[in-house]
């Protein structure tokens, strides 16, 4: 009985929640849609970091390079071979997908932090090929050009258009990740995360699903850069590199790892926050340092920590004035 | 080629080789006392390139009371990163990973607030002897490169025996072994952990005054020098002091003759592929320091 | 439960703050409008008398910039921002865009393509700008113009590189020089001391490989050997690697298409390597890079450029230049060492003079009265837009730099400079 009505008003809740998505692009400007859009891509981004750190306790620093794989992978099929955008994208995500597969193979062995040692030197010797790219074929630091998606004939040039197109992919990925998490290879990447040698113990192959975790991590970034390209239809080698790595690890950490609203939480709140921060021009990077430090320090839980302990104190309270009346 | 130059190559590459040995140095103490990484050190290196700026330019204070001064300043900031913000996290028990970010975040801070302090342009750092050149065996040698080789050695000598000679090198290399037993027998783990985040701090800050005189000094100066000292750190056997150096010396050396003998498109993606190449087939480094795997 | 909670709670923080977003924004966009209208009616009252009443309308012409103002070679964006606001203020003090008082409103893009789009839509959609000018870093404008363009905004870019210009933008002009076009005027450079080959030493970033890639095609033309080819990427310190290559080779002079931090080191350390010759820039080595390379270092550095740096306003003879060195040095306490100021002070005066030509201050009216532009009085010496490449500086003269003094490289030639040269560092070449 009680789980019934708690349903219809979970359904409720999704349906309003629908419709103020959808309804969106109608009442905001277009600045907005952008922003909203990258909003998109860092989701799918982050989410991807998410199942590598969030669930499989495995750090990178080096998540700018899927980023950039897919990016520049998506553009360079397109371009070269006329591949239509969208598959390119799809194929992008692949290919990088088996670059984290095998980066991660011989990572999987890895401490921690030395983990976060090669995944950054990965992320610069990726960065350092596609700005000095033999023949240019990257574009090099000139930057690199290219189009808008292509859905059968439909082309999403505007950022409505792009918007509507996200919030399916969002959903999309958002979903394989929740069907993974709960599935014997989640369950696998969160007794890696909890203890690896346990793991081990219990006859997990540790190595196997690490190097699972990377590379469905590698095709959600990849996926998220080539989704930037062809927003922007321009992208130079300065977006990938260990600034936007650290900027993903501060999302995920932000909004709170190891749950599926964590990445849209945080993504959402970091945007926003850097939005904010423009007006300072010189003291904007400085401020958002001391911010970084301050959130870091104080409220190491993440935001979605924050806001359960929050829920969890007004609950509280409620419950102790009604003991009083 | 003749010989001189490449007499003059070898001065250069040794002179930024023990630069990144400075900075691998400071990487080893950390991880040895507190078995964590920093990414403050090189923006650290831009401080103390700032700092010495200002002792050594702007108030004229002779170049090795600067020098000791501003080792002592980014001294007491590495204490004070580790007693104010590290071991608040540590306290807090959270994952390795906000330690990350927080030195991260710090070195945005360190950064920016130098660029907002001194300025976004390129600052003259004055040289520090009268004369430009000094001829070595037929090579032309600028003293300042000698300089930045000789001191790091030094320092690291300095460092050998305050370790192994000294009561509180001792008990700093007794707590790094095993914290528990080291505190049972009374030695302040906490003490030798924020002594050794100090030193390390003080080591980046001497290594950017001394190759501020050469690069000049801007807000970026150590941005690349401090991931590449991490190459240096992974080459010498992560962990490992000696390591450090010498692994540092080897990556400068490498880097700076492949970029004269083959190419130089390609001159920074060697540090990197050198630290995969060694973490995945040489975990512990040349120094045997086993730290990386499981 | 939870869930639900946060579910609400989730939506509830995104509504308000994409309120808190665009109105939160809005609100200190007007009070800082509010603010500088003010001070514009104010000095608007010592101007003509008809400008007060447009500043008292609260209307104001607002210009939007994107520019580096942090990290790396972020001295040049600082720069050029510090030039446009006393630009601002001397057009402001003057009567304004016909009568209306002009706003500046600044972003920080980090270096970053990706924060410069960002930007330039804030700057279109929410600040709503009536004009732009765009960052020194030539990627930033070739990511970010387009923008701009497609929605009809008139605008300017700084950075100097070929590539941006060579996009089919109608409302994109440049007040500062094009790389590519003072190329020829390089390789005559070289040819005027009787060189025949030359090293090549150049930086990874978009405008130093584009200006190296075309110079060295141009030499090829002209008959001039390329005997070495090496680069750097931005960043690093020590060049002495490639410093020893390019000497090696044994070229007759060294070509450097270099930027920022990287540019005095690299001459420093050209003559560290024993290369006392003379050394071919692609820009002028402006006075911060004289401070840094050392002076004795800096001698026999040749050039062409549209201006030249200054250590002080003292030290300058051009009357144009000289008042906007002055302006600068009250305004800011000293002079400007990079020439990134001067694209700022000439970019918004061309805007200016476009505005008196257009008798009205729409993008379309303003593009079209620049193509008019002819005869207009730049910091580089006159700018013409008439040949509708929508660039401002069609020449560039050549300098070369002797004990810190930038001499016009015929009159050099013409004084024997070129012996005396020879005589001081012993070289026959």
């Amino acid at each position: 009985m009680k789980s019934k009505t708690l349903d219809s008003k979970k359904l409720i809740a999704l349906i309003v929640g629908a419709v103020v998505l959808l309804a969106l692009p109608l009442v905001l400007p277009n600045y907005a849609l952008l922003i909203l859009s990258f909003w998109e891509i860092y989701i799918i981004a982050v989410s991807g970091l998410d199942l590598v750190f969030g669930y499989c306790g495995q750090i990178s620093l080096g998540h700018a390079a899927f980023y950039a794989i897919g990016a520049y992978g998506s553009g360079m099929l397109h371009e070269y071979l006329g591949i239509p955008v969208f598959f390119t994208m799809i194929i992008a995500a692949f290919i990088s997908a088996g670059v984290g597969a095998l980066i991660a193979y011989p990572s999987s062995k890895l401490v921690f932090h030395f983990l976060s040692l090669a995944s950054q030197a990965f992320g610069e010797i990726v960065y350092l090929l596609v700005s000095h790219s033999p023949g240019k074929i990257t574009g090099n630091y000139q930057g690199f050009f290219s189009d808008y998606i292509n859905l059968f004939g439909f082309e999403l040039d505007t950022y409505t258009s792009f918007y509507y197109f996200g919030l399916v992919c969002v959903l999309v990925f958002l979903v394989i990740k929740t069907f993974m998490v709960k599935s014997k290879t989640g369950r696998a990447f969160t007794a890696i995360r909890e203890n690896s040698h346990a793991a081990d113990g219990m006859g997990i192959n540790v190595r196997k699903y690490k190097v699972i975790a990377f590379t469905v991590s590698a095709f959600y970034t990849a996926y998220a850069g080539a989704m930037y390209l062809h927003l922007t239809k321009f992208i130079n080698p300065d977006t990938f590199v260990l600034k936007q790595s650290v900027m993903f690890l501060t999302m995920l950490l932000f909004g709170g790892s190891g749950c599926l609203l964590g990445p849209v939480l945080g993504s959402f709140v970091v945007l926003l926050v850097n939005e904010v921060l423009r007006a300072l021009q010189d003291y904007q990077m400085f401020v958002y340092g001391v911010l970084l430090l301050i959130v870091v320090v104080a409220m190491p839980g993440g935001l979605y920590g924050e806001v359960m302990r929050l829920v969890n104190f007004i609950k509280g309270k409620a419950t102790k004035k009604a003991e009083v009346k | 080629m003749n010989m001189s130059v490449y007499g003059m190559l070898l001065v250069s590459s040794l002179a930024i080789g023990s630069i990144y040995g400075l900075i691998a140095l400071g990487y080893a103490l950390i991880y040895k006392s507190s078995g964590l990484l920093s990414f403050t050190q090189g923006d650290i290196l831009t401080l103390g390139a700032y700092l010495g700026l200002t002792f050594y330019s702007i108030l004229k204070i002779p170049f090795v009371i600067s020098l000791i001064l501003t080792m002592a300043c980014a001294f007491a900031l590495g204490i004070l990163l580790e007693k104010g913000v590290i071991r608040k996290l540590l306290n807090k028990n959270v994952g390795a990973i906000y330690v990350v970010l927080a030195t991260i975040a710090i070195s945005y801070i360190i950064q920016n607030g130098s660029q907002l302090v001194w300025g976004t342009i390129q600052l003259n750092f004055p040289s520090v002897f009268s004369v430009s050149n000094v001829n070595i065996f037929g090579v032309n040698v600028r003293p300042e490169a000698l300089m930045c080789f000789i001191v790091s050695i030094a320092l690291m000598i300095v460092l050998h025996f305050f370790m192994t000679k000294t009561r509180f090198g001792t008990s700093m290399r007794a707590a790094s072994m095993d914290s528990m037993a080291a505190e049972s027998l009374g030695i302040d783990v906490s003490l030798t952990t924020g002594v050794s985040w100090g030193l390390s701090a003080g080591l980046a800050a001497i290594a950017g005054m001394l190759i501020g005189p050469i690069y000049g000094v801007y807000s970026t100066l150590g941005s690349t020098i401090g991931r590449k000292g991490f190459s240096g750190a992974v080459i010498g056997g992560y962990g490992n002091m000696y390591g450090a150096m010498v692994g540092g010396l080897i990556l400068g050396i490498v880097e700076t003759f492949s970029a004269s003998l083959i190419s130089s498109t390609y001159r920074n993606l060697i540090a990197y592929a050198l630290l995969l190449i060694f973490m995945f087939i040489k975990p512990t480094g040349l120094f045997n320091e086993r730290a990386i795997q499981d | 439960m939870y869930k639900k909670i946060l579910a609400l709670m989730l939506s509830a923080l995104m509504v308000v703050s994409l309120a808190g977003c665009s109105g939160g924004g809005d609100s200190a966009e007007t009070t800082a409008a509010a603010a500088e209208t003010t001070a514009a009616a104010a000095d608007g009252e010592t101007a003509a008398e008809g400008e007060t009443a447009a500043a008292a309308d609260g209307e104001t012409f607002k210009i939007g910039a994107y520019l580096q103002l942090s990290g790396g070679n972020s001295a040049y964006g600082v720069e050029a921002r510090n030039a446009i606001e006393i630009a601002i203020a001397y057009v402001n003090e003057n009567g304004g865009f016909n009568g209306v008082p002009v706003e500046l409103v600044a972003y920080d893009t980090q270096g970053s393509a990706e924060e410069a789009v960002k930007i330039v839509t804030k700057l279109i959609e929410v600040d709503q700008v009536d004009a732009a000018v765009g960052s020194i870093n030539s990627s930033e404008v070739l990511a970010a113009a387009g923008y701009l363009n497609d929605a009809g905004i008139y605008n300017f870019g700084m950075g100097t590189s070929p590539t941006w210009m060579e996009e089919d933008w109608p409302y994109v002009f440049r007040a500062a020089m094009n790389n590519g076009n003072a190329v020829p005027a390089t390789v005559e450079l070289v040819q005027a001391f009787g060189y025949t080959s030359v090293g090549t030493f150049y930086g990874q970033d978009d405008n130093s490989l584009t200006t190296a890639e075309t110079f060295e095609a141009a030499c090829e033309e002209a008959g001039i050997t390329v005997t070495a080819s090496e680069s750097y990427d931005t960043g690093d310190s020590d060049f002495s690697a490639q410093v020893a290559s390019i000497l090696a080779s044994n070229p007759d002079c060294v070509y450097i298409s270099v930027m920022g931090e990287a540019g005095p080191l690299i001459v420093q350390q050209l003559r560290q390597y024993g290369y006392s010759g003379i050394i071919i820039d692609k820009e002028s080595f402006m006075e911060s890079q004289i401070d840094i390379a050392g002076e004795e270092n800096s001698d026999y550095i040749a050039f062409a450029n549209p201006y030249v740096t200054y250590a002080s306003s003292a030290d300058c003879d051009d009357e144009y230049m000289k008042s906007f060195l002055e302006r600068y040095e009250e305004a800011y306490g000293e002079c400007c060492k990079t020439d990134s100021a001067y694209r700022g002070w000439d970019t918004i005066m061309c805007m200016w003079e476009a505005s008196k030509i257009a008798g009205a201050n729409d993008s379309d009216s303003l593009r079209d009265a620049t193509n008019q532009i002819s005869g207009l009085q730049g910091l580089g010496g006159t700018i013409d837009f008439t040949a509708g490449d929508r660039e401002a500086y069609q020449t560039v003269n050549k300098f070369i730099l002797v004990d810190r003094k930038n001499i016009p490289v015929d009159q050099w030639l013409e004084d024997g400079g070129y012996d005396a040269y020879k005589e001081a560092t012993g070289n026959d070449k």
